[in-house]
């Protein structure tokens, strides 16, 4: 007898409560917004000039070495983008957006903090104030919050500081392994529906399978994440909000051989999450950010050291922009005689999208979600 | 019976770290003895983690390897840009093994299970997260130096035990700390002046987060200039490998370099504190030790970890007095916690933290874990508690609302599934649900269990069961 998923998770729960997987939202008065968003962390420093590079610039070759892939246009070079910009050649998916205009870079962007250390930027990139260990909750979860759009999800085992706080965030991450605990979980759905704490969350997880089955792929697989990010955004009553995060990209040695691999996954990750988010793409916004940049010129081991200006990506069908907007620095002067100079506050691009995108007020941007940031305008024109 | 089994479970699973096989028959003979002999007379951890490293071993270690690291890597951009050293994982490897798998052993096999918790709670409550690299092997020395001896002490001396260990000293930059107005302070910021460079002054860090989370809490009634005079009044503690030459500060490997001491006088919650060098913020530390909000802080927390996210208020109060009438001496504290009727009340209100929970699945299964690989450290990873990196000075949460969630139950359930078969097959999956929840097993449980497909399959019932997840 054939009984798929589905079947079989009615007939666990039937008799019991109604299936809610997002009750929060299914209580919501109004029907959920179109609007998307995907919030993708890249952890460790990524190196935007190798992203983004800017062989406009007179001096790029010479700063760079070996790490300037060259003139853009030829095999294996980087890809034309806006004038004197242009994207890693691993990026391909990203460049047809780019031409579509559904893909854009602000490029020099940092945060307030101008430390070094990997775990109090990323810190202040993830609870959105202007200091390490500002604030306890995180700026996606305020966002949820002031949206009053039910709950976010985030693509993690346990909640990142990103989406720590008062509004309610799903977890899932991919499973690793061939055992799939379904059929146990299916098993234990009266167990758990009798466990009034639990079994909201024990349901969600349950349902979670249908829309994220297991085997795609191990833990930590960017494809995966991205995959199942797209799948939960496009239930109906599903979320709308969503964070997904990756590690591995604080390339200090051999960045060539190590960016090319990692942006390419990337490039992949981008793709399979418009491939599955299907005609919600168009209400969508994706936002690529990193806690800090690297060192413009090479280091003695092919890599980079921890520095100062990076990109954030934008991609998405919600997106009005193309190509690179923002300030450019140019790099005839560098921070500390060093790193790419910060031009646009990371917040401001942040705050362009969720304004422009979801409709936030500015004061719930200046003083809830970024707290204390009314001086840093929202830069605009992006959705 | 009833009664006693219900307190057993009570003892074993509220207060320790799970039911082994046949542990509730024995506890129900004498439940609350069976926690307060545990006070008295502690299994001793020193067989199973004493061949580890001490703090100031590590420090030498690490700045030898770093040495022969940057060398390397000098050598390097020379030639063909391959560093002929290995890197910080590959050098250390097997200490980061021993460091999470050797705890993780002793967890699951302690005849002792109550005090294993308390140093649980107290290495969460003074919480050092390994970000940085060479805290990853400080963070299970600490707990192993000052933690673990010092939580049947007094209060005092445990925080100052922990404050002036290389680990918190290292983790919340008060190594970066300098005296403004001390000697090398002054001589640092001429210099700095001069070639245009950024003074460097006193940092806050753990002068704050010693008032909001190790002493008073954020509610302790502190304001910004005792966040400061606190952190002038330890300028010059630093770990032993910052300043190798310069005298003891505690018995684990730090130092107190009086030329960046602040000089002066400091103010502290509105008392002066006129002596000179380290002995200033030692003093300092005891009187927060023996503030009324420092007694209720700690009380609190307690009666939150053992008891109720919500603990009740009475409880909190009892500690609290009992924390303040024996001087901040913590024996009597856990015996009033132990003793109290509150804490006996029956229901299971607090969910199980992962390590909490992995480790009660191999103490049920008298299962012990591979010690070889990083099979633990990746399951840990894998609930969502990465071991010594709860990743802000905070801590673990301890509340139910911070680990409940759809990922971390489906993970549970995958784990129970691995674990399934560890199960003795002399022994029904139903005898171990008796054995590891208890009278609190529910009928839907139970029926699953008796239809599971097999054996394997029933045991990861019991574990995967919603009765497991709490305490």
């Amino acid at each position: 007898m054939a009984v798929t998923r589905r079947q079989l998770l009615g007939a666990a729960l039937a008799g019991s409560a109604s299936l809610m997987v997002w009750p929060s939202l299914t209580l919501a008065a109004s029907p959920a917004p179109p609007q998307r968003l995907v919030v993708v962390l890249l952890r460790g420093a990524v190196d935007g000039l190798s992203a983004v590079p800017a062989p406009g610039e007179k001096r790029f070759a010479e700063l760079r070495g070996s790490l300037d892939l060259g003139a853009p246009g030829g095999k294996d070079a980087p890809l034309p983008m806006s004038e004197g910009f242009a994207l890693h050649p691993s990026l391909g998916f990203a460049h047809g957006l780019f031409k579509q205009r559904q893909f854009a870079v602000v490029h020099a962007c940092a945060l307030p903090y101008r430390g070094r250390s990997h775990f109090d930027a990323q810190d202040c990139l993830e609870n959105g104030s202007d200091k390490p260990h500002g604030s306890r909750s995180g700026w996606l979860n305020r966002v949820v919050e002031q949206w009053h759009q039910g709950q976010g999800l985030a693509i993690a085992s346990a909640q990142p500081l990103l989406v720590r706080g008062p509004a309610p965030f799903m977890t899932w991450s991919p499973t690793p392994g061939k055992l799939s605990p379904a059929n146990l979980a299916q098993r234990l759905a009266h167990s758990y529906g009798r466990d009034k704490r639990l079994s909201g969350a024990f349901e969600q997880a349950l349902e979670a399978q249908n829309v994220a089955p297991e085997k795609q792929g191990g833990a930590g697989n960017l494809l995966a994440m991205m995959k199942a990010a797209g799948n939960f955004l496009v239930e109906p009553d599903g979320p709308r909000v969503a964070m997904v995060q990756d590690t591995g990209w604080d390339t200090h040695a051999n960045q060539n051989a190590v960016l090319a691999r990692k942006l390419r996954l990337l490039d992949n990750g981008l793709k399979v999450l418009r491939e599955s988010l299907g005609k919600q793409w168009n209400h969508t916004v994706v936002l690529v950010a990193t806690e800090f940049g690297r060192t413009v010129a090479v280091n003695g081991t092919r890599g980079t050291d921890h520095g100062t200006g990076s990109t954030v990506m934008l991609a998405g069908g919600g997106l009005k922009s193309a190509g690179v907007v923002g300030d450019w620095p140019g790099l005839n002067k560098l921070r500390d005689d060093r790193d790419l100079m910060p031009a646009n506050d990371t917040r401001a691009v942040f705050k362009g999208v969720l304004r422009d995108h979801l409709g936030l007020d500015k004061k719930a941007l200046d003083n809830d979600i970024f707290p204390g940031s009314a001086r840093v305008a929202a830069l605009s024109g992006l959705v | 019976m009833t009664r006693k089994r219900e307190q057993a479970v009570i003892a074993v699973n509220r207060f320790g770290l799970g039911a082994r096989p046949g542990e509730l028959e024995e506890v129900a003979r004498d439940p609350r003895e069976w926690v307060l002999a545990q006070l008295e007379k502690p299994a001793s951890a020193g067989k199973a983690l004493g061949g580890l490293p001490d703090s100031r071993t590590y420090q030498k270690r690490f700045i030898e390897w770093r040495q022969r690291y940057v060398q390397a890597r000098k050598a390097a951009e020379k030639n063909d840009g391959k560093i002929d050293e290995p890197g910080f994982g590959q050098t250390f490897r097997q200490e980061l093994l021993d460091e999470v798998n050797l705890r993780a052993a002793w967890q699951c096999e302690t005849p002792s299970p109550v005090m294993e918790r308390l140093v649980m709670f107290w290495s969460n409550h003074f919480t050092v997260s390994a970000e940085k690299q060479m805290l990853r092997l400080l963070a299970g020395s600490m707990e192993r130096e000052v933690i673990r001896p010092g939580m049947s002490g007094d209060f005092a001396s445990m925080l100052l035990a922990v404050e002036q260990h290389p680990a918190m000293l290292l983790y919340l930059d008060n190594i970066q700390s300098i005296g403004p107005d001390s000697p090398a302070g002054r001589r640092q910021n001429q210099m700095a002046e001069k070639k245009g460079k950024p003074k460097r002054g006193l940092n806050e860090n753990l002068g704050r987060e010693i008032l909001e989370l190790h002493t008073l809490g954020v509610d302790g009634g502190y304001q910004q200039q005792d966040v400061e005079e606190l952190a002038r009044g330890i300028t010059g503690w630093r770990p032993w490998f910052a300043s190798r030459k310069a005298p003891k500060l505690g018995e684990h490997g730090s130092v107190f370099v009086n030329s960046l001491h602040q000089p002066g006088e400091r103010v502290l919650l509105g008392r002066n504190f006129e002596q000179k060098g380290a002995v200033q913020g030692r003093s300092m530390l005891r009187h927060l030790a023996s503030r009324p909000e420092t007694a209720g802080f700690v009380a609190h927390k307690l009666a939150r970890h053992f008891v109720a996210d919500e603990p009740p208020k009475a409880l909190v109060k009892k500690l609290a007095t009992t924390y303040q009438s024996h001087q901040g001496k913590l024996l009597p504290v856990y015996r009033a916690l132990f003793t109290s009727e509150e804490a006996w009340q029956p229901g299971a209100p607090k969910f199980r933290r992962p390590d909490e929970y992995l480790i009660a699945v191999h103490r049920a299964l008298n299962h012990q874990p591979d010690v070889k690989r990083g099979r633990w450290r990746a399951e840990m990873k894998l609930l969502g508690q990465l071991p010594f990196q709860p990743g802000a000075p905070a801590g673990w949460g301890d509340r139910a609302s911070d680990w409940i969630g759809a990922d971390g139950l489906w993970k549970r359930v995958w784990m129970a599934l691995r674990y399934g078969r560890y199960l003795d097959k002399d022994i029904d999956p139903m005898e171990l649900a008796l054995a590891s929840i208890g009278p609190a097993l529910s009928e839907e449980t139970s029926l699953a269990i008796s239809t599971a497909a097999n054996h394997r399959q029933g045991a990861a019932l019991v574990l995967a069961s919603p009765e497991f997840q709490w305490r």
